[in-house]
């Protein structure tokens, strides 16, 4: 009498979830957090840091600031050009490039030379 | 002994095999079941919003798309920009009851929370809502809350609201409704305007008719009204529909095969145990099986093999569906909606849905090799060595 | 001779896949009620042919089979199974149970197939394995069984809805000789019963205790005699 062998059975359900994750597709990064119509909404609602989730819209090199474009619109038009509204978010590192995922932790300040008259100051970006 | 017990032995008695075949349905019925609990969920799940707005005709702007006429749906926020005297314009038409949103976002614990603002009045006839706790009362100090957001927050009547600095009480807690109406808080329109600072604009208006059959006239006649876009509620469901729809070939195409590999699969494994138990098939005839016992046992096993695959099908495929429901179903819809809302983790209905079909499927391959048993000539079978 | 409970008229099987084979041609004999006959001769000659036609396993090309006065070969496959399972039981030499089920279920299966209500089954199941000797042996599948062990299963299934004639296909063939003589003290036991058993068998101590010898040759009966002749000629049973 053979054992029962549950093996073939994860390896089968493994290999058709990678074959449907493929073809269904991981092709737009997943990204968690708040999302930038939410914060902007009402900003000074928010204390503490927050997780906000977006795409670059523009990176200011020269002042450490960029612009944060709602994640979902992003995903949904494949554009950051065409947003409606959006965060400033100012940070001291490494800023990230036009077009990319992120997920920026920072407490939200109220300053006028953001639009809405507030700005995230973030403490980390992690590029997804 | 039962025919079910002989099913049974006679399916295990090759464990390996038993386990490969029930792992090629499980996977076909776990596709199936994917794509019925991200897409046909998510049909229910926009039907019910749309039947929940109450109204059959929608005016926005001129210009809207389909991510917009989403949000209308999902309670996000959404741009304002219809003004008041637009909205005055519409409501003067005779024979219909035109209701503004204006949708836009709270803070509660640094969680958002959808914020509609609405007429108190209007609304609450349009909505048919009615109260779980507290009065219905909308005003400069005064919100009302949906009975999923006062039970998230453990909102109860009294209960200080901060809005964009401005504070509020909870006057009352809606009776639940099942759609979105019970995850938002109303404020009174004007009030919302002002803290949200819109300039009296909203962001759509939701217009009941008097007499549905004369719906096309009132189209023409609030177009004329106002320079505006109206959309019926059939054709804003077929909109969101044709966006939502297009996203689930790939599911399907991917369901199909692995559904046909499994049906490849028990007919291949089937046809292999009638070849391995020629001769006990031969003992059967002679202990007296008809020809409709025998090819009962072998599409029993059939049978079984869907079922359990089934079982194990569906709760894979709401597992996977729960998993990968924020890479799959990258549609507009289901990225606003967020994975959370979008994906039922189960469904009764799907569940019986896909054990029926994977029973059927599984039948259905059985059919030839189990008639092939069934005609096998018991000395043929004997004689098998 | 009276009271045959089967009776075979001008069988004839022709086997025609290919090339012609004729393994029965014009066999007529009578199987008395309540006897003991062994069907014997040299492998490949017919005997089994004749067995699964008497038996209404296979039909002939030619020729009837009577069993109490109905014609089997006339009847309809659904018929013919139930007459199998109510009136008939078949033991044959090899991969005779069913390996999935224990000794106690491929006795019950004969009884499942004849509609015998599940309760009914166990019962009457345990005492067939009891007359055989086996009830120790009630849970242990096949593979944990002795040949013998395994023939005496098949003859508790064989008579498990009691049937008229019991049927074996070389019984003993496969077994040594003390479980041969082991079996055939069962078969006795069986017949002692009142049971009609028909035998086909190579062996000469299943034909010994035998009242009637058939023998086959090229597919026809070349002798059929009953044990008080062939103890007066003081014939060996071959």
């Amino acid at each position: 009498m053979h054992r029962f062998a549950p093996f073939p059975l994860v390896v089968a359900i493994s290999l058709c979830l990678l074959a449907g994750a493929a073809v269904g597709g991981f092709g737009f990064p997943s990204a968690k957090g708040l999302d930038v119509f939410d914060v902007v909404a009402d900003p000074f609602a928010y204390e503490g840091p927050i997780t906000v989730r977006g795409g670059v819209m523009r990176a200011d090199l020269g002042k450490g600031r960029f612009e944060l474009v709602d994640y979902r619109e992003y995903r949904s038009c494949r554009s950051v050009d065409c947003a409606p509204k959006w965060i400033t978010v100012f940070y001291a590192g490494d800023l990230p490039q036009k077009g990319a995922v992120v997920e920026v932790v920072g407490t939200v300040e109220e300053n006028a030379a953001g639009a809405g008259g507030f700005v995230l100051r973030a403490k980390g970006v992690r590029i997804k | 002994m039962t025919y079910w017990r002989l099913i049974w032995r006679n399916l295990t008695r090759r464990r390996s095999r038993f386990v490969f075949t029930l792992s090629a349905i499980a996977v076909g019925i776990a596709s199936v079941v994917t794509l019925l609990s991200l897409g046909i969920g998510l049909e229910a799940e926009i039907r019910r919003q749309a039947e929940g707005l109450g109204a059959e005709l929608l005016v926005t702007p001129k210009g809207w798309c389909a991510y917009e006429q989403i949000s209308v749906l999902t309670g996000e926020s959404l741009p304002e920009a219809l003004a008041a005297a637009v909205v005055d314009r519409i409501r003067r038409i005779d024979g219909l009851t035109a209701v503004p949103y204006l949708t836009q976002r709270a803070v509660i614990r640094n969680q958002p929370v959808p914020l509609v603002g609405v007429l108190a009045g209007p609304m609450k006839e349009l909505r048919g809502w009615g109260l779980a706790r507290g009065e219905y009362r909308l005003d400069g100090r005064h919100v009302v809350v949906g009975h999923a957001v006062a039970e998230q927050f453990d909102l109860h009547v009294g209960a200080p609201l901060r809005v964009r600095g401005s504070e509020f009480t909870v006057a009352g807690v809606l009776a639940p409704v099942g759609n979105r109406d019970d995850l938002a808080v109303y404020m009174d329109l004007s009030v919302a305007q002002r803290v949200y600072r819109t300039g009296g604009k909203v962001s759509f208006v939701a217009v009941r008719v008097d007499d549905v059959r004369r719906i096309d006239e009132y189209i023409a006649k609030i177009q004329s009204a106002a320079n505006v876009a109206v959309v019926s509620d059939k054709q804003l469901l077929r909109s969101v529909l044709a966006i939502v729809g297009s996203v689930g070939n790939a599911l399907q195409l991917i369901a199909a095969v692995a559904v046909l590999a499994a049906c490849f699969g028990i007919t291949n494994t089937m046809m292999t145990a009638i070849y391995e138990r020629r001769r006990e098939i031969g003992v059967l005839d002679a202990l007296g099986a008809k020809k409709s016992t025998i090819f009962f046992v072998f599409v029993g096993e059939s049978a079984v093999y869907g079922l359990l695959g089934g079982v194990l099908g569906v709760a894979a495929g709401f597992a996977f569906s729960y998993v990968a429901a924020p890479y799959i179903g990258r549609d507009e819809f289901t990225a606003f909606l967020g994975s959370e809302q979008s994906v039922k983790v189960f469904d009764m209905g799907i569940t019986i849905e896909a054990l029926v079909f994977a029973v059927l499927v599984a039948v259905l391959s059985g059919l030839y090799p189990a008639l092939r048993a069934a005609k096998l000539s018991p000395v043929e079978a004997i004689g098998y060595e | 001779m009276s009271d045959p409970i089967l009776r075979a008229e001008g069988l004839s099987k022709v086997y025609d896949g290919g090339y012609r084979t004729v393994a029965l041609e014009g066999v007529s004999l009578e199987i008395p009620r309540g006897s003991l006959t062994c069907i014997m001769g040299p492998s490949g000659h017919g005997k089994s042919t004749l067995l699964h036609l008497l038996g209404g396993l296979d039909r002939p090309t030619a020729g009837k089979v009577y069993l109490d006065g109905e014609d089997l070969t006339s009847l309809g496959p659904n018929r013919l199974a139930e007459v199998r399972s109510r009136r008939l039981g078949f033991v044959f030499q090899f991969f005779n149970l069913l390996p999935v089920l224990t000794a106690l279920e491929n006795v019950q299966t004969a009884m499942l197939l004849a509609g015998v209500p599940r309760r009914e089954q166990a019962d009457r199941s345990r005492a067939l394995l009891r007359l055989v000797g086996l009830e120790e042996k009630m849970h242990a599948r096949p593979g944990q069984l002795s040949g013998g062990q395994r023939q005496r299963v098949a003859i508790a299934r064989a008579l498990a809805n009691d049937p008229d004639i019991l049927l074996m296909d070389e019984p003993t063939g496969n077994l040594d000789t003390r479980s041969e003589e082991d079996l055939l003290a069962h078969i006795r036991a069986v017949h002692a019963r009142g049971k009609t058993i028909v035998i086909v068998t190579h062996s000469e101590s299943v034909a010994a205790m035998a009242e009637r010898i058939v023998r086959i040759r090229d597919g026809r009966v070349v002798d059929g005699e009953t044990a008080a002749r062939r103890f007066t000629n003081g014939r060996p049973g071959r």
